[in-house]
């Protein structure tokens, strides 16, 4: 295997001579590398004088690759704003790679983005585990992770990681204004809870759980699932035999669909709340049947673009023109299209209040937000953070399915600044 | 003892998922004796095309066995200009060839069509029966009947037509088929035609249930796996059966086994794989394997 | 026959070990990270050489191994506080224990029953570890502290990891080699070659095939080690069943009987969807299905086979330009050494020479 005829003594004599070869390699000292200095980079690369480039890494394939849109559709919306002239003079380069979901590709392709890419900030990057396989990796280089897509409550833990920054409602507060309108409708729920097994599942099921602290409802029963799940009958038949006359779940559409689907079947008429990413009408609704799910509760933050009242929104049809011109091949209906063009929208206008186009002052923009309109949210929705406040979206109005469409119900749901942990 | 009964039918339901797609791998096993990490893929990509006939208007009853059709030549193409330039080869070669095909398919499959989860219309109706208390899925019967049927289809290709005894001779001993005229390479193909035409059948069978999305097959091959290692790699009816025993034992765990819980679901298929190959490796109705020495 | 074709066989692992000790000197800290990559997935494919190439075992757990290697080291470095750098000497027994424990099952499988046998404890590796998650930080993972060098040399972590990844490289190599070329390497490929008559000769083939498990599973725990040190995050979802695919894939592609095949399969793993995205970030799993299929077409026997058919070719032509001789074309016949056993194994079917 090995090369002819070498013995054994042949061996323990190249470990030798490796081992002088790295103390001399070691000993040649200032190296002409980068690669062996251990002093970090500049304050703001990726910004020219007309141009700044945006890093991103994105899962165009395999199980979770209905994620993937984040990437081509902020693309759109930056080209059309490059269109206009870009930020304050500057074209926004945007690159992405694409990591299949597998943390070590997101880290690759981060580390690739900064190091070789020469790129300003790692923008969007989708999912906890997704964001989370970078955390320490950007604080520690001192690198933006501008507007993660994330809602667990790592990612409002400013102080562990003082370069990160959400866009969107921390799932705990889903969790605490869920559980708040159950008990407005019946003070002695017993829910059934199914959720994903990650740090977005559990986090909402802590805000659901404080919500309800005192009160005469509980969670009689907790389900996961997993990607590799075919199905998920016997959650819900679980959640059935414990006893709930209410169903929360918080899963991404294909199985919010399957589980929506099976309770339908088994003729059980519990009450139905669906997190934000569990009720998307097309992707969620729509393979279910709309007549199937009549009733169904969720709370959103942004306009459901599939949904025929907002058909001549001023607001939406910018956005449908936006996409018609820059990005064809999206679907403008898709909910994860829509949030990612929210999600560009913000990092224009952070780079644009910006004070300056380095690194720290855009990461300190990021981190006091102020934004009374972007396109797609609903009205009585703004964006703010600042410092003890760190989720951008604190508010959410609780909507129900009739006919086919989200009907609000009542007014919008306030928790500015007291998302719980 | 009803809702006992009314898991067990639970997971005939699921099972019979599984034991679709487990009927192309025993094609493919047949053909090759060997596993085509592909299969699912390419039955995720022909129901795709079925969820296409059916977005331009045709009926399902005609989408299917039209699909079935179209599968069918697909799969014999595929063998054609990818697998046989490598299957004098050794085995592995071709197992690398299967991976590629495995990531080549599912990414044009969210390339062409989105990655958006798609709902497929079933071949039938969306009724239950209720026997006793227990409630079936009209779709469920309807299935076991459609594989029931292929099974007996097979059977009867391999046992009483002479292509189904070339296509034996071709997998035991290929070098002496061919001493003895049958034409090896069409016989090869022929069995990747067959596998993907079932799978393309799995495929229009399971969407309605799960839901057509790129990665519908990911989950379901695992359990298509242990329906095959339970019910022998080279039985069709075996791989029913298997099929049907895996679901079941799977829901009657999760639901009956405190600490299973749905996380470790995926544990008892893999269980029961490990536990049949330690003790009867051919699986219930596979026959035993014969190596020449 | 030239000195110089006679050294360059011994010179050539030490030239490439001093070559990579020597590249963060010249290329930078991105790259040098890269490297540190290739070495990573370098030993992990070792590990699927010596059980599929040499022992004819196909496995499709290798990445699993890797994962409890991976994890051994960060929940002993988060946990209870060890230099992740003694972690690998943990990570390595783990490995060889739990390689046991799958190969005593595996060793009366073959074929298709072995592929489906590996897989499941593939499969098995996620649900377990998000299951464990006391321990193991659950489905969002666990961030391990990356090795620090001392703070007077001024080096890059990057640099300092790629050294210290040399070492478990270097002495994966050394067994490897060792095991291959000593008594246990002959056995092993006599049992892989008589398989079922093996018993008829006098030995009993699963205790060899056990062993063969057990140090291919040592090995990709170690390059589980290494990978806790380069990437300072582990997650359940970073060691699925595509993972042992792909390894295995690469470990064909490089060339399943050679230890520069493991190096080569590393570098095709790693710069391959590098190049791809450059190309196409949204078709980039398409890209690389469709690469895959390309090499294996172009390279039968791997990137080693064809470098070896290479070398010999030109070694005859000028054997025979000098002595007028005997032409030998196009087979990977090594000069001196032991006689190549030409062979088709049963079960693997992989050709080609095997013992040298």
């Amino acid at each position: 295997m090995f090369g002819n005829g070498a013995h054994a003594a042949g061996g323990i004599r190249r470990v030798l001579a490796l081992a002088l070869a790295c103390v001399g390699a070691i000993g040649l000292a200032t190296g002409c590398g980068g690669g062996v200095s251990s002093s970090s980079g500049e304050s703001s690369p990726g910004v020219s004088k007309d141009a700044i480039t945006i890093g991103g890494s994105y899962t165009l394939s395999g199980p979770l690759s209905v994620l993937g849109v984040f990437g081509p559709a902020s693309k759109a919306y930056f080209e059309s704003v490059n269109a206009k002239g870009g930020v304050d003079g500057h074209r926004i380069k945007f690159v992405y790679y694409d990591d299949a979901g597998d943390p070590s590709k997101v880290l690759q392709n981060t580390r690739r983005l900064v190091e070789q890419d020469n790129a300003f900030g790692i923008y969007s990057t989708v999912g906890n585990t997704v964001s989370a396989s970078i955390l320490d990796y950007v604080n520690q280089q001192r690198v933006p992770q501008l507007l993660a897509v994330a809602g667990g409550s790592e990612f409002g833990k400013t102080a562990a990681h003082p370069w990160t920054t959400p866009f969107y409602v921390g799932n705990a507060t889903e969790g605490a204004v869920d559980g708040r309108f159950i008990l407005s409708k019946q003070p002695n729920a017993k829910i059934g809870v199914l959720a994903t097994n990650d740090d977005a599942g559990q986090s909402y099921v802590r805000g659901l759980e404080g919500a309800l602290a005192g009160s005469g409802a509980t969670i009689v029963a907790k389900q996961t699932y997993e990607l590799t799940d075919a199905t998920v009958d016997s959650q819900i038949a679980k959640l059935r035999a414990s006893g709930a006359d209410t169903v929360a779940i918080l899963a991404l559409a294909k199985f919010s669909s399957l589980g929506l689907k099976r309770i339908h079947e088994l003729g059980w008429k519990p009450t139905i709340v669906l997190s934000l990413s569990a009720s998307s009408r097309d992707a969620s609704l729509r393979p279910v049947g709309f007549e199937n799910v009549q009733g169904v509760y969720s709370a959103f933050f942004a306009k459901d673009p599939s949904d025929p009242q907002w058909a001549n929104d001023p607001a939406l049809k910018r956005y449908r023109d936006t996409l018609a011109q820059y990005g064809r091949s999206l679907d403008p209906n898709d909910a994860f299209t829509l949030l990612a063009y929210m999600n560009a929208q913000v990092l224009v206008s952070t780079l644009d209040e910006s004070s300056a186009l380095t690194r720290a002052a855009v990461n300190d923009a990021a981190h006091n937000l102020s934004l009374p309109t972007v396109d797609g949210l609903l009205p009585g929705i703004s964006i703010k953070t600042g410092p003890g406040d760190p989720w951008p979206i604190e508010t959410l109005q609780v909507v129900q399915f009739r006919g086919d469409q989200w009907v609000p119900v009542g007014d919008p749901v306030s928790y500015e600044g007291k998302t719980p942990n | 003892m009803t809702l006992f009964i009314q898991q067990v039918v639970d997971g005939i339901a699921s099972g019979v998922i599984y034991a679709a797609l487990a009927l192309a791998l025993v094609l493919i096993y047949r053909s090759m004796t060997l596993v085509n990490v592909a299969q699912g893929e390419m039955a995720m990509f022909s129901t795709y095309i079925a969820w296409q006939l059916t977005a331009w208007g045709l009926p399902i009853a005609l989408a299917a066995p039209l699909v079935v059709g179209i599968s069918l030549l697909g799969g014999m193409a595929v063998e054609r200009v990818v697998i046989r330039p490598v299957q004098h080869r050794s085995v592995l070669d071709v197992l690398v060839v299967t991976l590629g095909l495995l990531l080549i398919f599912n990414s044009a499959a969210g390339a062409i069509w989105g990655t958006t989860a798609k709902r497929l219309p079933s071949l039938f109706p969306d009724d239950t029966v209720a026997i006793g208390g227990v409630t079936f899925g009209l779709e469920t019967l309807g299935i076991v009947a459609v594989l029931l049927v292929v099974c007996g289809a097979l059977a009867a290709l391999f046992r009483f037509t002479s292509i189904g005894l070339a296509m034996r001779a071709t997998t035991s001993n290929r070098e002496s088929a061919r001493l003895c005229g049958i034409p090896a390479h069409r016989m090869l193909m022929l069995g990747w035609g067959l596998a993907a035409a079932l799978g393309g059948l799995a495929g229009v069978l399971i969407a309605p249930r799960v839901f057509l999305d790129p990665n519908m097959m990911l989950g379901v091959l695992v359990y298509a796996f242990a329906a095959t290692a339970l019910g022998g790699f080279d039985s069709p009816l075996g791989a029913v059966i298997g099929g049907v025993i895996v679901g079941v034992v799977e829901n009657l765990a999760g639901v009956y086994v405190g600490f299973i819980g749905t996380d470790l679901k995926v544990l008892v298929p893999l269980i029961l794989i490990v536990g049949v190959l330690l003790v009867r490796p051919r699986g219930l109705l596979g026959s035993p394997r014969v190596a020449r020495v | 026959m030239t000195s110089i074709a006679r050294i360059l066989p011994r010179l050539s692992p030490l030239a490439v070990l001093a070559a990579l000790a020597a590249a963060p000197f010249f290329v930078g800290r991105f790259q040098t990270f890269q490297l540190a990559t290739i070495l990573i997935w370098a030993v992990a494919i070792l590990g699927v050489n010596m059980l599929t190439g040499f022992s004819g075992q196909i496995t499709l757990a290798s990445g699993a191994f890797v994962g409890i290697g991976a994890y051994v080291t960060s929940v002993l470095a988060v946990h209870a506080g060890v230099d992740p750098l003694l972690t690998v000497l943990v990570a390595a027994p783990a490995g060889f224990a739990c390689g046991v424990a799958v190969g005593v099952p595996a060793a009366r499988l073959r074929g298709i029953q072995l592929i489906i046998l590996t897989a499941v404890v593939a499969v098995a590796f996620a649900p377990v570890v998000k299951r464990l998650d006391a321990l193991t930080g659950g489905a969002p993972g666990l961030a391990v502290p990356r090795p620090a060098a001392p703070a007077a040399w001024g080096v890059s972590v990057d640099a300092w990891v790629l050294w210290l990844s040399l070492i478990p490289a270097a002495a994966v190599w050394y067994v490897g080699a060792q095991i291959a070329r000593g008594r246990i390497g002959r056995t092993l490929v006599a049992v892989k070659e008589l398989d079922l008559a093996a018993p008829a000769l006098g030995f009993d083939p699963s205790r060899y095939r056990i062993f063969t498990f057990a140090i291919s599973s040592s090995f990709c725990a170690v390059a589980g080690s290494m990978y806790a040190w380069s990437y300072g995050f582990v997650a359940p979802d970073a060691f699925p069943l595509t993972l042992s695919i792909t390894l295995l894939a690469c470990a064909v592609i490089g060339g399943l009987t050679s230890v520069w095949g493991a190096l080569a399969g590393g570098a095709v793993l790693t710069l391959t969807p590098y190049f791809l995205g450059e190309v196409s970030a949204s078709l980039t799993g398409l890209l690389f299905g469709a690469a895959l299929i390309l090499l294996v077409y172009v390279m039968p026997g791997g990137v080693a086979g064809v470098l070896a058919a290479a070398r010999s070719r030109l070694l005859a032509a000028r054997r025979s330009g000098r002595a007028g001789g005997l032409r030998v074309r196009g087979s990977a016949a090594p000069e001196g050494g032991p006689n190549r056993v030409s062979t088709v194994d049963p079960e693997t079917q992989t050709g080609g020479s095997d013992v040298r």
